[in-house]
């Protein structure tokens, strides 16, 4: 069953990789369409920072505009793109790193979700609060756990997609999932504090 | 089972990796042990505030910018990519290989008479002397609808711009036909298609715009 499910996919990326190939600008503009969304989350989830998240995303969709007919079908596109997003994060921030730029500046979240009708100002508040904490306990995590977490919880990434992106085996990608929400349960609780 | 084991199950139970053994195995430590079942809900919490954290949107003008930067892109190293790419077709068959040994030797006797061609006229031409780089003054600072823009190195930047801002600012650059376009759409900056680079902040967010002269 699973093999017949993942048939249409892995034709339709081909399809959109082939049309790239012949450049329909089109195709770019469907990537974009599926995956933008997931890319702006993952940069700015592992940068902790929505400007560069900006910036990161640009880099990320160049590198697959450019590398995108080199793509050969071993997996599905949409793990190629979080292997590109997860390497290029990986870059952009090591770089950062090395000049003594913490991943930990995290910016106030912007919390543009609808609030609920049922909802109070102060519901809403403790809300916001809460989202800011985990917001900021989720940059200070480990990048190994970081990336386990946001590729699964974040990107919505099976256990097996995960293993093909960061190239770990499976029970790496169970116990870094587990270790990374469980410092962040504690981080969470503790308010965000190291 | 250590710490780390039980929290490794509880975080696969969450996830819907364990097969039923497993499954009930936990269901029955939870309800054994509140210790157990407290981190379980505590994972849970977690798990659930991360997807709200998922749930927010991009900002609506990403996807503006990403096209922008890969038509950028395009046009800048698809001509090269186009001649990368028949050449490395035309090297790997080896029947080519005398061929492109005959291109090779040709393309380097046009090279050394064009180059041979280029040192005669360059001799011909007068000398020209030019002032020192430090007595080029560069222009005065332009006031442009209640704006004071300054020119720094190849551009202009307007005054109370972040220069960290400044430095990172993404490149839009702005084709002569869309110039007329764009001006039109900004009556309060009249002239600034004139600059040509320009530094300034547009509603809050800091870009760099390129307008391209019209072609002679």
């Amino acid at each position: 069953m699973a093999a017949i499910a993942a048939t249409p996919t892995i034709q339709s990326d081909r399809d959109l990789v082939t049309r790239h190939q012949y450049g329909d600008p089109e195709a770019f503009d469907e990537v974009y369409e599926r995956f933008g969304g997931q890319v702006f989350q993952i940069a700015r989830r592992m940068s902790g920072d929505a400007a560069l998240a900006e910036d990161l995303s640009q880099e990320i969709f160049l590198r697959i505009y450019k590398y995108l007919d080199r793509f050969k079908g071993k997996s599905s596109l949409k793990t190629w793109v979080y292997t590109v997003s997860i390497n290029c994060c990986r870059s952009r921030l090591g770089r950062r790193a090395r000049r003594g730029k913490s991943f930990v500046e995290v910016e106030e979240e912007r919390f543009d979700q609808m609030p609920s009708p049922t909802e109070g100002t102060e519901a809403r508040v403790v809300r916001r609060e809460a989202h800011e904490t985990l917001a900021r306990a989720l940059a200070r995590l480990p990048r190994k756990f970081r990336e386990a977490v946001v590729l699964r919880d974040i990107g919505d990434l099976s256990y097996e997609e995960i293993s093909g992106v960061l190239g770990v085996r499976i029970g790496t990608v169970r116990s870094r999932i587990a270790r990374g929400r469980d410092r962040l349960r504690g981080l969470f609780h503790s308010g965000g504090a190291p | 089972m250590t710490h780390d084991a039980t929290v490794e199950l509880l975080s696969r139970y969450l996830d819907g990796d364990l097969n039923p053994t497993e499954r009930q195995q936990v269901e029955d430590l939870m309800k054994s042990d509140a210790a157990t079942a407290e981190i379980y809900e505590g994972l849970r919490q977690v798990r659930g505030s991360l997807g709200q954290l998922a749930d927010s949107a991009p900002p609506a003008h990403l996807g503006v910018l990403v096209r922008r930067r890969v038509v950028l892109e395009a046009e800048e190293s698809g001509l090269w990519q186009r001649v990368d790419a028949r050449l490395r077709r035309f090297l790997v068959e080896p029947a080519m290989l005398p061929a492109f040994a005959v291109v090779l030797a040709l393309a380097a006797m046009v090279y050394v008479l064009a180059s041979g061609l280029d040192r005669f006229e360059r001799a011909r031409e007068p000398l020209i002397l030019r002032p020192p780089p430090e007595a080029v003054r560069a222009p005065a600072p332009k006031e442009i609808g209640g704006r004071t823009f300054e020119f720094q190195g190849d551009r202009w930047i307007e005054l109370g711009v972040d220069a960290e801002l400044a430095a990172s600012a993404p490149r839009v650059r702005v084709r002569w036909q869309e110039s007329a376009e764009w001006q039109l759409a900004h009556p309060d900056l009249p002239g600034v298609a004139d600059l040509g680079a320009v530094v300034l902040d547009l509603g809050g967010e800091v870009v760099e715009l390129v307008f391209e002269k019209e072609p002679e």
